[in-house]
């Protein structure tokens, strides 16, 4: 103020000077001194007020300044609600916030212009509200800032409950196809169990029967609504009844399982109390509710049956095989015994009739020289009879090898031998060509050598003889023959004509031991074919016999 | 030229008796020692037991081997003489009852020479019987003698 004071007086000084010269009047010198000092101090007030007006005018002009910026102020933030509040039109509720919040700052805006008003007239109480704006400013800023947060917030949230719907959505949609399908599945699968042919029954973690299907009916002989309900234990025979309730508790308590998840097989009890074997398929399955179980049970009575019965009929067979090799084994041991044991004796027999014969001739008389003859012939009959045993025996013994054999070039060379012992003989041998089979060639060599030597000897009384060899197709398969024009045989006896020792003809008139036949029909036998013979008394007598006609026995298609 | 011998390995009393008239009846005059069974027969050809101390380098021309023997049975016997090198090559003949397949494979298998079946025709029995004599004792020749 003191500057401002001597700034007025040294610029004010000549046109104060001039004012009070003119208004100088003679009233008095002291008055005025007094007046001269009344208009100093009142020029000096002046002064003081010009300057104080000229401090007024800048400050009003700062405020209004402020006050522009203000505006300015207030049209950005008015131009960031806009954006806030188009940022907000997609939410309603935040809107709704949004606009409460510029609705208390329009308010606060009102506010403040009519604050505006009153600043105009009041500079302090301006400083103050432009203090309260500014505080208002930076309120109003955060609130802001909170609410962009939120908006943030709120469309990372929005998508994700957005996500979350389309999730639930499809899940829901899931679920529907799921349990049309579990429906469409359980009557399918209820159908199937009451159709089965096996007996089903699920079971509870108590045993208590849940499930009973109409095979179980059938196969226990309870109807479903006497089974469900009750315990497991009234499906079993009472041995069975406390080791199934141990091993439920067993299996419920440590999980592990004797039955569950195998195959076994047990025996029931029907309703009637007839005990009757079943195999049993037992699963467990655990939900929610606990343990349950279900089991697949068929009464397997006949197969137990049947295989008992095959059982039975293997160890049967195993022995009967067994005793067949034993014997076999005897037949062995026997025939070499016989081989070796009973042939000494005869050579001795005969041996010692001969030399009863060279050495005593002179001694005997003619009927003790005859004895010892037929001492001699009838241990030679014997050695022949022994040696044609051992080979009906041997052929019964030895083992089969089959193979692609001719069987015209084997009976070729039996004719051509017996043609040799008696060459003298007028035989035709007619042999067809061609005869092929599958057969033991060693074994079939020794039927046609006692066929064709029964054709050349029962011929033998004949002046010409005709023997023939062949094969015809009868029955879809081949059969072979032996066909003679000799002595034939009365087919009345024919039944005994296979038979060993049995001989149809007098061994006088022709001999023989009557194994041959007994040999051949064996050893057809073991190929599994067939021997007969058809024949009248001196008319000739025709043999027939079947062979295998593949490799492996078989006969083939004809 | 020493005598040729012939061993009979025979344990029933009348085929020897018989062989020994069939050799007779043929002329075949050589010495036969006959062995009653197969110990026997082993004793003689090793000079051990009742033939302890016999002149080993005289073997005989020929061994008619029956197979049915007491204690040791011929095929045994025919082992034994194949595997002493002092015997492996004498010549062996069975000259026995049976014809039975087993007792001809097993003969041949062990290193027989031969293999002949006593007919009970006494006729037929005195012809096999030359036809050996004639054949072992005089065409055949024998391997030459190891000392031993």
């Amino acid at each position: 103020m003191s500057a401002r004071k001597s700034a007025l007086s040294e610029n004010q000084a000549p046109s104060n000077t001039g004012r009070l010269a003119a208004a100088r009047t003679p009233d008095s010198d002291h008055d005025w001194t007094a007046i001269e000092n009344g208009q100093r101090a009142l020029l000096n007030i002046l002064e003081d007020f010009a300057a104080e007006k000229t401090g007024l005018e800048s400050g009003q002009r700062a405020v209004l300044n402020i006050l522009d910026d203000f505006d300015a102020e207030k049209a950005r933030m008015e131009g960031a609600q806009r954006a806030v509040l188009n940022i907000l039109e997609d939410s309603v509720a935040e809107k709704t916030q949004l606009e409460a919040a510029q609705r208390s700052m329009l308010n606060i805006l009102d506010d403040f212009a009519s604050e505006k008003m009153q600043l105009e007239a009041a500079q302090g109480a301006m400083v103050n509200i432009l203090d309260d704006f500014s505080e208002e400013k930076g309120r109003l800023e955060e609130t802001q800032r909170a609410v962009l947060n939120i908006l943030d917030d709120f469309e990372t949230e929005k998508s994700k409950v957005e996500l979350a719907n389309e999730q639930l959505e499809k899940e829901i949609e899931e679920r529907e196809k799921t349990e049309e399908a579990l429906r469409a599945g359980e009557e399918k699968f209820r159908n199937l169990a009451e159709t089965a042919s096996d007996a089903i029954v699920s079971a509870d973690s108590n045993g208590c029967i849940l499930y009973f299907n109409r095979a179980a009916e059938r196969i226990f002989g309870y109807p479903a609504s006497e089974a469900i309900g009750h315990p497991l234990t009234l499906l079993m025979p009472e041995r069975f009844q406390n080791p199934h309730r141990q091993g439920l508790h067993d299996y419920l308590k440590t999980g592990e399982a004797h039955v569950v998840g195998k195959s076994v097989e047990l025996a029931g009890r029907k309703k009637d109390g007839t005990e009757f074997p079943l195999q049993l398929s037992l699963s467990s399955w655990k939900t929610g509710e606990g343990t349950f179980f279900t089991g697949i049970l068929s009464d397997i009575t006949e197969r137990k049956e049947a295989q008992e019965a095959s059982e039975q009929h293997r160890s049967e067979l195993a022995r009967s095989n067994g005793e067949l090799a034993a014997a076999n084994k005897e037949l062995e041991a026997f025939s070499y015994s016989v081989s070796h044991d009973l042939r000494a004796p005869l050579r001795g027999i005969d041996g010692f009739s001969l030399a009863l014969l060279e050495d005593y001739a002179d001694k005997l008389d003619e009927d003790g020289r005859d004895y010892l003859r037929r001492v001699r012939a009838a241990t030679q009959r014997m050695g022949v009879l022994i040696d044609d045993l051992l080979s009906l025996s041997r052929v019964t013994r030895s083992e089969m090898r089959l193979e692609k054999t001719d069987l015209g070039a084997i009976a070729r060379i039996v004719a051509d031998e017996l043609q040799k012992t008696q060459p003298e003989r007028r035989a035709e041998f007619r042999i067809e060509e061609g005869l092929e089979a599958f057969v033991d060639s060693h074994l079939i060599r020794i039927s046609l050598e006692n066929l064709l030597g029964n054709a050349w000897k029962f011929t033998s009384k004949r002046e010409s003889a005709c023997i023939e060899f062949g094969r015809t197709r009868g029955d879809g398969r081949f059969t072979y023959y032996v066909r003679d024009d000799g002595a034939g045989f009365d087919e009345a006896y024919a039944g005994r004509l296979f038979g060993a020792f049995q001989r149809l003809h007098d061994k006088n008139d022709f001999p023989g031991t009557g194994v041959g036949l007994a040999t051949v029909q064996r050893i057809i036998h073991r190929h599994g074919g067939r021997i007969w013979a058809e024949s009248a008394v001196e008319r000739g007598a025709t043999f027939y016999f079947t062979l295998p006609e593949t490799k492996h026995g078989g006969l083939s298609d004809a | 030229m020493l005598e040729k011998i012939i061993l009979l390995v025979e344990d029933n009393a009348d085929d020897e008796k018989l062989t020994l008239r069939a050799l007779k009846k043929n002329n075949i005059c050589n010495e036969v020692v006959v062995a009653r069974n197969g110990v026997e027969a082993l004793e003689y050809l090793f000079g051990t037991g009742a033939y302890a101390g016999r002149n080993l380098s005289v073997m005989p021309q020929v061994v008619l081997l029956d197979l049915k023997l007491p204690k040791l049975d011929g095929l045994e016997v025919l082992r034994r003489v194949r595997a002493d090198g002092r015997t492996k090559l004498l010549p062996v003949v069975i000259l026995t009852s049976s014809n039975e397949e087993m007792d001809r494979t097993n003969g041949y298998g062990l290193g027989s020479n031969s293999y002949v079946r006593k007919p009970v025709d006494f006729n037929e029995f005195m012809e096999a019987v030359r036809q050996l004599g004639l054949y072992w004792l005089v065409l055949n020749e024998s391997p030459p003698v190891r000392r031993a």
